[in-house]
């Protein structure tokens, strides 16, 4: 580089500069939108992989995807952030938070941005348990529905070949024998559970009540509106969380905690082939095709002998535009809905992760593909939401609060478990604690429905 | 010695002003809105705020739950505070009397200090853990215990505090130490002609003289138990089983960010703060009066 002069440097320079300032016009016509998430790991591989394909597929807007923390980290972080005036474009917010963020005036509709930016979203085209939980009383959207998952059974299938069981259980009573049989056979572990705080209430109270076709909540379940309480001492949930009693205390099934969830809690006990079974979100179905030792799939979620085996309901989220931003914001929003609900974006989420086709025409169009004859496994899902038209215990669960309601069931529920009262008398207290819980939303919400 | 005259008499606020913004939007800002949440209602985002008074904390008085926490928080930072103030103590009269290898012990033992909680709360998991743990092995396999730290209360509390009182420990014992290396030697040493044993000497002079910093540490102590420990709770048990670790300051947070019950959790952190002026003013009073004593 010695025969580099000063002026052939400066001359360098000057281009540089010529450059920088050529290329920021080209930067700044890409409008950014901030889009704050909460998925982590394998998961926020995908988000990100999807943002970057959006941002590659047009050249108007540039998507950022921003994590920040679980769901109900980045919910605080957005409520904090917008007291301040300083909340993001968009927000990745969970099922639980669809009537707080209604009431709260803070999102712009996506029905709204739809229509202003000339998106057509078919809402009968929409899987109804996903459709029902993000659409407000007059059944317009909205939130526009992302990643959309429900709890299914995976199983161990080498143990279930083992012992001859003919295949996985449908019912409660069906796995009780199976792992009766197992036990007997030196299985340590039949069922892993979580613990209840959120993952496992979503899965045996709510999943389990609407798969029962028995009520959680009164008013189909938060649906009619905010003067309602809650049902589970009333119904088979208190038979149901017996029956894990009786099981975690006869080492039937092991009891997942916080301290085991960082050392990789249920999903290694079922991972590592020590529990047969695990009742966990279909979009799990990447990792553990990643993570499971031993040979598996999944199937329907099992139900109480006799019942009527109605479709589950949804976890996940959907995205959230917020309020307060300028107009370009909100049509590059419309701009990402429109991808988002693409069908091939919708095939390509699911393909990746285990989340389900929020359409039914994507789903269609993956069997006349043949996709589910290689993986029947991520079929179970997808059939599991459609199997029926959804009853009043199995659209929606829309409550106020819906955290703290988990958050004292799961007190009550451990009280239990640790033998400090009975499940009656726990599943009583949960219920009239739930309920001031209620009474303490509708208060903070006086004056609003 | 004569006190200090500024002749400029803006001159000593503007060199405190940097100390008193910090301390304004750090502490008393947030305490300011502590205490105006604490007697209002509101939604998630502050909205449609409703002034109730009183009623935030007439209805915490009348909850059994945040009695109960109460009553857990109390054993929990009396287990916190007495154990490291003891094992602290101990370990400094040691490394005191140690004639090789002073300074590495002491280097060694403030290690756990600098850990952070919550991965102090992790660490701990590697080892109590049922499924991991080896601790938790030898429990099992070795004593027969059936250890379950997840379903059994008494276990579940049990973690919380080992985890909380090893990363305790390194303070107390660094107060210790320095306290027992002001002690004038003379006095041990005109003990020890006179025939007193060891355990005597520490009996009737190392611990008498350590008193103030004892009292001290024992305020700092009940403070860490109070708020520090947070982040230990939060990743070793969740404040569960049951509500067997729902500590005061966990009660808090979870009525305040997972229910979004800023009014509650605004009153209790109200409570909490007041506590902590009581203890703090205990703290200045009969320190202040004992500091004497040693001179």
């Amino acid at each position: 580089m010695s025969v580099v002069t000063r002026r052939g440097l400066s001359a360098l320079a000057a281009a540089a500069i010529g450059v920088m300032i050529g290329a920021a016009p080209a930067q700044a016509q890409r409008t950014q939108i901030n889009w704050w998430h909460s998925m982590s790991g394998q998961l926020g591989e995908w988000l990100e992989e999807v943002a970057r394909r959006y941002n590659a597929s047009q050249d108007k807007y540039e998507l950022k995807a921003i994590f920040k923390g679980n769901y109900q980290e980045s919910f605080n972080a957005m409520t904090a952030a917008y007291r301040a005036k300083e909340h993001p474009h968009l927000l990745q917010s969970n099922e639980s938070s669809v009537i707080t963020l209604m009431l709260s005036g803070v999102v712009e509709p996506a029905h709204e941005i739809l229509e202003k930016n000339n998106v057509k979203v078919d809402m009968a085209d929409l899987v109804p348990p996903v459709a029902l939980v993000y659409t407000d009383t007059k059944g317009k959207l909205f939130g526009m529905p992302f990643n959309s998952s429900t709890p299914i059974l995976y199983y161990n299938a080498d143990l279930i070949q083992k012992y001859g069981l003919g295949g996985p259980p449908k019912t409660w009573q069906e796995m009780e024998k199976q792992i009766e049989k197992m036990k007997a056979g030196g299985q340590p572990c039949g069922l892993a559970l979580f613990g209840f705080i959120p993952h496992g209430q979503w899965i045996d109270v709510e999943n389990y009540s609407a798969r029962n076709d028995i009520p959680y909540a009164s008013g189909q379940n938060g649906i009619e509106g905010l003067g309602i309480e809650m049902m589970f001492n009333k119904t088979s949930v208190v038979q149901h969380m017996e029956r894990l009693k009786r099981w975690i205390d006869n080492k039937y099934a092991v009891y997942g905690t916080a301290a085991g969830a960082a050392a990789g809690g249920p999903r290694a006990e079922f991972g590592e082939g020590r529990c047969a079974f695990i009742i966990d979100s279909s979009a799990l179905h990447a990792q553990f095709e990643r993570d499971v030792k031993p040979k598996w799939s999944a199937t329907f979620l099992p139900h109480e002998e006799g019942r009527p085996a109605n479709n589950s309901v949804i976890g996940g989220a959907a995205l959230f535009a917020l309020k307060g931003h300028a107009p370009a914001i909100y049509a590059g929003i419309g701009d990402f809905f429109r991808f988002v609900a693409q069908k091939d974006v919708q095939i390509y989420n699911h393909q990746r992760t285990g989340y389900v086709p929020v359409t039914k025409s994507a789903y269609d169009q993956l069997v006349k593909d043949g996709y589910y004859n290689q993986k029947p496994a991520m079929s179970i899902a997808i059939r599991q939401l459609l199997l029926n038209e959804p009853t009043a215990n199995s659209r929606a669960i829309r409550l106020g609060n819906h955290e703290g309601i988990r958050v004292v069931f799961t007190e009550e529920v451990e009280r239990a478990l640790i033998g400090q009262k009975s499940v009656q008398q726990a599943m009583d207290d949960a219920v009239r604690r739930a309920n001031e819980l209620l009474r303490r939303f509708e208060q903070q919400n006086r004056g609003k429905l | 010695m004569g006190s200090v005259v500024f002749r400029r008499r803006w001159l000593p606020y503007a060199l405190l002003l940097p100390q008193l913004l910090i301390l304004f939007v750090f502490f008393y800002w947030p305490t300011v809105q502590a205490v105006y949440q604490s007697v209002m209602l509101t939604d998630a985002f502050g909205n449609n705020p409703q002034f109730v008074g009183l009623e935030n904390f007439t209805r915490l008085f009348a909850d059994a739950e945040y009695l109960e926490s109460v009553k857990v928080t109390a054993v929990f930072s009396t287990l916190v505070a007495g154990l490291s103030t003891v094992i602290g103590l101990i370990l400094a009269l040691f490394v005191d009397r140690a004639v090789r290898g002073h300074a590495a012990y002491r280097s060694l033992l403030l290690w756990p200090y600098a850990v952070a909680p919550v991965i102090v709360g992790v660490l701990w998991i590697f080892l109590l853990d049922p499924g991991i743990g080896l601790v938790a092995y030898i429990l099992t396999k070795g004593l027969g215990i059936n250890w379950r730290p997840n379903l059994n209360p008494t276990h579940g509390l049990t973690v919380v505090v080992i985890a909380s009182v090893w990363k305790q420990i390194s303070y107390n014992f660094i107060f210790f130490l320095a306290g027992l290396q002001a002690i004038p030697r003379h006095l041990i040493e005109q003990a020890a002609i006179d025939g007193a044993s060891v355990v005597r000497r520490t009996r009737d002079i190392v611990l008498p003289l350590l008193g103030p910093t004892t009292f001290f540490l024992v305020v700092m102590n009940v403070v860490y138990a109070f708020f520090d420990t947070f982040g230990i709770v939060h990743i070793m048990t969740r404040g569960g089983p049951g509500t067997a670790t729902t500590i005061l300051a966990y009660k808090t947070y979870r009525d305040g960010f997972v229910s979004q019950d800023f009014g509650s959790s605004g009153a209790q952190s109200v409570i909490l703060m007041i506590l902590v002026i009581l203890l703090t003013l205990a703290q200045f009073r009969l320190v202040e009066r004992k500091v004497h004593y040693a001179s």
